[in-house]
């Protein structure tokens, strides 16, 4: 191999340590450490980096990776083919359906305190020996002051466990409101301008950020008790089992008689790629169980075996959702 | 470098005049369609002036221009098959009654996905699977390990690969026939 092209590899495999996802900081200073060790590595690295920059406008895009996927696997390329109805008739299917997929993490999501990824948990120590833990896909940042612990969840959902400090209230902050608490347990949920608190220890007071008029701004929420706000509405505490509504602290979903398709939008959250299914045609269908939210493919596997509905993956991507007797098929 | 210039207008216009009417006969052959045929022996004699070969030193004009010809009615072919790939699956996963993308999106979509497929296409299987999930799909290396059945450090060695096969190809199609 020329030396030249040696150098070329050599920045390709910095550049794919560090895209890794599990790169540390030693990593970083190893590579600007080879970087300056020799202009050609410098100039090296930049090429590879403007190459992968390249890719850039296709981040996260579905359609586009799909696409590739299809358009380059030679193996799911026959598959499809193999299928050339069933692309039209999954059109037919999709009409009226619903379509879950991961809200993509934004440029700004990037640059939070901390976040985790889809799929996985994340425990965060706090400097006041508070401890967050992150469910799929969250986003929080800290804003800590003299007086006051504001943990700022943009996405996703958490558990606090948070210490003792009567002096310094905790508050977890959303876009619809707040969840302030002195010293207690309790996991917040952010989605779609809701915020939806479970308390499982002492006290929580849930505020709306902008509250309706002529609605209540707060409501204390004792422990065992489910309180939210939706679109400003400060809902009133209900009683709730804790043990299934923070099942997900261990990694289950549960599941006492809900409709399926509250299920099926669960799990998505857990999962790269789309879920698929017509809300209409599944409506019906109710769901008891428990599920493993670390093997969400597999949670719908089990879904499959014991209810009358079947999978249908096209792509890694893209997974459907259907009655077995769907009289289309 | 005017002169030089004068020189290799005055090189395409001998070429243009003595072998356009040849090239555009070859294509009707193999594409079967007369229009198409005469479409792209515009954009075969329009890839030979923005290259930067020596016209003067070329010695075998048709089998040159056979060449490029050739290099465009593959890239065209990927393009189309990008294209209906592309609406395919946007209709897949937007439903039918999703509005499409605009003309002008979509050519430029199609325009950008013909080109990364032509980055990638001859790479082996595992290699251009690894590189997609990690650069498109933002999926971590212990996840692709996990999907592909190999090990972290072999995904990592996948992406340098993937990223080094796309810098040759690019290098490739820069320099002169």
């Amino acid at each position: 191999m020329n030396p030249q092209r040696q150098v070329l590899r050599e920045a390709a495999e910095w550049l794919a340590t560090l895209q890794s996802g599990h790169a540390s900081d030693e990593d970083q200073v190893r590579c600007q450490d080879w970087r300056r060790a020799d202009p050609r590595h410098d100039r090296a690295y930049r090429k590879v980096e403007a190459l992968w920059q390249r890719f850039d406008v296709l981040d996260g895009e579905a359609t586009a990776s799909a696409t590739l996927s299809t358009v380059l696997g030679r193996r799911r390329r026959a598959d499809l083919a193999r299928r050339g109805g069933a692309l039209a008739l999954m059109v037919t299917v999709l009409f009226g359906g619903a379509m879950l997929a991961m809200r993509p993490f934004t440029p700004l999501d990037l640059m939070a305190d901390y976040r985790s990824p889809v799929g996985q948990q994340r425990r965060v120590m706090l400097p006041d020996g508070s401890e967050l833990l992150l469910n799929t896909a969250a986003v929080v940042d800290l804003a800590y002051s003299d007086g006051e612990r504001r943990v700022r969840l943009r996405r996703g959902e958490l558990l606090a466990e948070v210490a003792k400090d009567p002096a310094r209230p905790f508050v977890v902050e959303t876009d619809a409101g707040t969840a302030r608490a002195l010293g207690t347990r309790y996991t917040v949920r952010e989605r779609d301008d809701r915020l939806d608190v479970v308390v499982t220890e002492s006290a929580v007071e849930v505020c709306a950020a902008s509250p309706a008029a002529g609605r209540a701004r707060c409501v204390s929420t004792p422990a065992g008790h489910h309180a939210g706000v939706i679109n400003g509405e400060v809902l009133a505490p209900r009683p709730v089992d804790t043990t299934a509504a923070t099942a997900w602290v261990r990694g289950r979903l549960v599941a006492d008689d809900r409709p399926l398709t509250e299920v099926l939008s669960e799990l998505a959250r857990y999962r790269q790629g789309f879920l698929h299914y017509d809300a209409e045609a599944l409506a019906g269908v109710r769901v008891s169980g428990v599920f493993p939210l670390d093997e969400p493919d597999q949670a719908l596997d089990m879904l499959a075996a014991y209810l009358p509905v079947k999978l249908v993956r096209y792509t890694p991507l893209v997974t459907l959702v259907r009655p077995v007797d769907d009289a289309r098929r | 470098m005017g002169a030089g210039r004068y020189y290799q207008n005055e090189a395409l216009g001998a070429l243009y005049s003595n072998h356009h009417g040849w090239l555009q006969g070859w294509l009707r052959n193999k594409l079967g369609c007369s229009q198409r045929a005469a479409d792209m022996a515009q954009d075969t004699f329009l890839r030979v002036l923005t290259s930067r070969i020596d016209l003067y030193t070329l010695r075998e004009p048709r089998a040159y221009l056979t060449t490029v010809a050739g290099r465009l009615i593959i890239d065209d072919a990927r393009r189309r098959k990008v294209e209906r790939i592309y609406l395919e699956t946007w209709g897949a996963l937007h439903g039918e009654t999703a509005v499409a993308p605009s003309s002008e999106t979509l050519v430029e979509v199609v325009e950008l996905l013909a080109e990364v497929a032509r980055l990638l296409e001859d790479l082996p299987d595992k290699p251009r699977r690894a590189f997609l999930m990690s650069r498109l799909d933002g999926r971590s290396y212990a996840e692709i390990a996990a999907e592909l059945g190999v090990s972290v450090s072999m995904v990592k060695k996948y992406v340098a690969r993937a990223l080094l096969h796309c810098l040759d190809v690019l290098e490739d199609g820069e320099g002169p026939e």
